[in-house]
């Protein structure tokens, strides 16, 4: 039996860390996936929950829960376009038969 | 496109030019931590959350003001505590204590070390949550509090002193 009431706060606390750590995450997504359920991301952008995890983009006010299907399809497609143009491709490069003798 | 995409806040421009990575890395490093002080302070995970997401916006939007990871954190620190004790003030007093203490491992001890907490004045929770919950030097809850650092003992040693006596009284 647990007497010293410190003793019960320090255990309160250790509780609320073990809790603690996964909840807010896990509402987090939760919550999002939700919201996001109907959209398929995939035709519009490959690798988007890897760059931009949806979580990030709905805590720092990317997506609101007003977002619509079309809202999020418009901001993956315009991330995708911020995305390709940041890295050199070969059809940014086009190969120019012409140069070669 | 409608407001629900905000294009033209400071984290909208920065995640849309390529700096995703920058969020993720801030929301990795800092959302546990947030939640568990808000947590320590609120004791209530709804309230927890919402603090705790209002306080990454803000912080984030001083990122890059802060250039030593040590300084991010304690500015992210300061941040949750300052946007939980406005929650607390903005609660209304009948709906300041939980009516429970959610977890699978919650027993009555739980519940009641909370409504002790509860009835701690906010700074007493907030000093009590940061040295005992969050194990933090006195150096670091001086800096989150705004306080000198020759007080932070003392302050600690009274919200000790007045837990103990509201828990006493319960008995």
């Amino acid at each position: 039996m647990i007497q010293d009431p410190l003793e019960l706060l320090n255990l309160h606390y250790e509780e609320q860390t073990r809790q603690g750590s996964s909840r807010f995450e896990n509402e987090l997504k939760a919550s999002l996936e939700a919201e996001c359920a109907e959209v398929d991301f995939e035709p519009v952008v490959t690798g988007l929950r890897k760059t931009l995890p949806i979580a990030a983009a709905m805590v720092f006010g990317l997506l609101t829960t007003k977002a619509s299907q079309s809202d999020v399809k418009q901001l993956a497609a315009q991330i995708e376009r911020n995305q390709a143009s940041s890295i050199p491709t070969e059809l940014e490069t086009q190969w120019d038969d012409s140069t070669i003798d | 496109m409608n407001d629900a995409i905000c294009r033209d806040t400071i984290a909208s421009q920065r995640a849309i030019a390529k700096e995703q990575s920058l969020v993720d890395e801030f929301l990795n490093r800092y959302r546990d931590s947030s939640f568990r002080i808000a947590m320590r302070i609120l004791g209530n995970p709804d309230a927890a959350e919402d603090v705790a997401q209002e306080a990454l916006i803000r912080a984030f939007r001083s990122w890059d003001r802060l250039s030593h990871i040590e300084r991010q954190a304690a500015w992210v620190r300061k941040t949750v505590v300052r946007c939980a004790l406005t929650a607390i003030e903005r609660t209304p007093q009948h709906e300041k204590l939980p009516d429970q203490v959610p977890g699978e491992c919650s027993g009555a001890h739980a519940v009641m070390v909370q409504a002790v907490l509860n009835s701690l004045a906010p700074d007493q929770r907030v000093l009590l949550g940061l040295a005992l919950g969050e194990e933090l030097s006195y150096r670091e809850i001086a800096e989150a509090l705004d306080v000198p650092m020759g007080t932070v003992a003392s302050r600690i040693h009274s919200a000790k002193a007045a837990f103990r006596k509201a828990w006493e009284g319960t008995q």
